[in-house]
């Protein structure tokens, strides 16, 4: 499996950060690939949203179901021929996007990770930094590469199994 | 001797279980106590002032918290027995660790250095480069001067960074670099 | 929205709005009580696991801070308005660290924050122990209270401020911030305070509206 980019943007669509570590497709203008990346991202979960049943019963009564909430959803990751792109929402609408070769199975638990591991501990608890702005911080970088790279460790190990650790969550994969 | 500055609540004799609270709170708590000062000053020096002063509000209650639970009849009188109380007992208090060593500067009377190798209140800034002078452990700086001074030994501490010797460690370790003043030898 | 089937809950009343994604959602007026506890587990776990610092040097750390305020503030009230600002920055940051770590189920009504934020949050970052009352019968409005407040444990309030600061105030805006990261605007205010010599501490919690997710216009991003 290769990994190619990272992406994380806040609730607005602003990107905070963007880490590549491969990439053959050289001189792109890459704010617009992140303008069109957002894009892409709201309209599969709203799609998700519009197309998904509807239990509102299970809501409490004087409360109605959000028409678009925030937070993890089914849309998880989809597929090309070329390439997979994985998705984690948190409950705050931060969006971590990562990008790899296709069949990489779920990689859900890896973005949580960098969630809580980095962008948590370098940038949540760290008060030069600027809730919104782009996260420059040397140490957030670091915690990202080595999140990332423990994965790259894992899966040479776990490699014979195609699907790696895809398992029950492939059936949340959506192709496009 | 009697202890300096405020008094405490008698319930505070009394035996209590120690109590924690998150680590991430306070991180975030002492993240916004910079932010506020940040807004109100004009440079760094005059921050790391500001911390320092409130350190050593923090340093005077310490001080009389330590004395009570740790059952001092009377206060350290020789200056080398202050600084381990504070390498120790107070570092205790503050961390949960005692300090990782205290040093005396070669060839000077009158300073000595103390080296916390993981400090818990920069563990999570990192300083932006244009403010790479900045060190917010002046806070623990603060509370160290002010339990020397109340003991009697009027000093000066800078906090400052030093690398690990291995250079890519973080956070760095925080040297407290303490002077003593003449007058503190009145009191050996 | 795209979530996963959920067993469908007969309860409706508010007060037994949280037992929505507990493990074992219990559909009868003893889940709340069921309900409560599991959450309350989540949160002393949540504690256990964390890193934790002497509540003490919290303390004394937040009392100086506090004090800095009343030297630069003329008047308690707007020492109490620098308090929930202070605490609304924080809460804007804590509540990912909430989400990320506490492993508390979602929020999926204003209602069921109540129990999250009173068992879980309250317990993983205080320690103390708190509990839900006086829910408005239209789910919009709750109280949290607690007895034991490590912020406050060396202050005692001069008599001239007993009628006007609210020490504790950071903890409002803790609440506010945090909310409205996950879509609810909310107002959060002290009703009664130990140091004012009230019998516990209570803070009143009241939506005022929620908040939608708007998808970004192109020049927006």
């Amino acid at each position: 499996m290769q990994i190619y980019n990272f992406y994380l943007f806040n609730r607005h669509g602003n990107c905070l950060f963007y880490r590549e570590w491969q990439r053959s497709r050289a001189g792109t203008d890459s704010q617009q690939e992140q303008q069109n990346l957002v894009g892409l991202l709201f309209a599969i979960k709203q799609l998700c949203v519009s197309v998904a049943p509807v239990n509102d019963d299970s809501l409490p009564r004087g409360t109605r179901a959000r028409h678009m909430p925030l937070g993890p959803s089914n849309f998880r990751n989809y597929t090309t021929a070329k390439y997979q792109l994985h998705y984690f929402e948190s409950s705050t609408g931060l969006r971590f996007v990562l990008t790899t070769s296709p069949n990489a199975g779920d990689l859900t638990r890896l973005l949580q990770r960098i969630y809580k591991e980095a962008y948590v501990e370098c940038a949540v608890r760290n008060p030069m930094y600027r809730l919104g702005s782009a996260i420059v911080s040397d140490t957030f970088r670091k915690r990202v590469d080595s999140v990332v790279r423990s994965l790259a460790v894992e899966t040479n190990v776990l490699r014979p199994a195609p699907d790696g650790q895809g398992g029950s969550a492939r059936s949340s994969t959506k192709s496009l | 001797m009697n202890a300096p500055g405020i008094t405490l609540p008698v319930p505070l004799l009394q035996v209590r279980r120690p109590q924690s609270i998150h680590f991430s709170i306070y991180a975030l708590l002492f993240a916004e106590v910079i932010s506020y000062f940040q807004n109100r000053v004009r440079s760094i020096t005059e921050l790391e002032e500001r911390l320092l002063d409130l350190g050593q509000e923090i340093g005077r209650r310490v001080l009389e918290l330590v004395w009570l639970r740790e059952k001092f009849s009377r206060r350290e009188i020789e200056l080398l027995g202050a600084l381990r109380f504070t390498t120790t007992s107070v570092w205790r208090f503050l961390f949960g660790k005692v300090a990782d060593s205290l040093e005396r500067v070669k060839d000077k009377e009158n300073e000595y250095i103390i080296v916390e190798n993981s400090p818990l209140f920069t563990r999570y800034i990192s300083v932006p480069l244009d403010l790479a002078d900045l060190n917010c452990n002046a806070i623990v700086g603060g509370i160290i001067r002010e339990v020397l001074c109340a003991s009697g030994f009027p000093c000066h501490v800078d906090a400052h960074n030093a690398p690990h010797d291995d250079e890519t460690e973080y956070p760095p370790r925080t040297l407290f670099s303490i002077r003593f003043l003449p007058e503190s030898n009145h009191n050996l | 929205m795209s979530e996963a089937p959920r067993e469908r809950l007969q309860a409706s009343q508010t007060e037994r709005n949280s037992s929505e994604k507990v493990p074992r959602p219990v559909a009868t007026s003893a889940g709340a009580a069921a309900n409560a506890a599991a959450l309350s587990k989540i949160g002393e776990q949540a504690f256990q696991r964390g890193e934790l610092v002497n509540s003490e040097l919290a303390a004394l750390t937040y009392g100086a801070l506090v004090r800095q305020l009343v030297l630069d503030y003329a008047h308690p009230q707007q020492v109490n308005e620098q308090l929930d600002r202070i605490g609304y920055n924080i809460g804007l940051r804590l509540v990912d660290d909430f989400l990320a770590r506490s492993a508390a189920p979602p929020c999926r009504s204003f209602a069921a924050s109540a129990e999250i934020i009173a068992r879980v949050a309250f317990r993983m970052y205080l320690g103390v122990n708190a509990k839900v009352a006086h829910i408005a019968s239209d789910g919009s409005e709750y109280s949290i209270l607690f007895d034991s407040n490590p912020l406050a444990e060396f202050a005692e309030l001069p008599e001239p401020m007993k009628g006007s600061l609210w020490y504790s105030n950071v903890i409002c805006g803790v609440i506010r911030g945090a909310l409205e990261m996950v879509q609810y605007s909310v107002q959060a205010r002290f009703e009664r305070d130990i140091l004012r010599g009230d019998d516990c501490n209570e803070i009143r919690v009241s939506l005022v509206r929620e908040l939608e997710e708007r998808v970004p216009t192109d020049n927006e991003i």
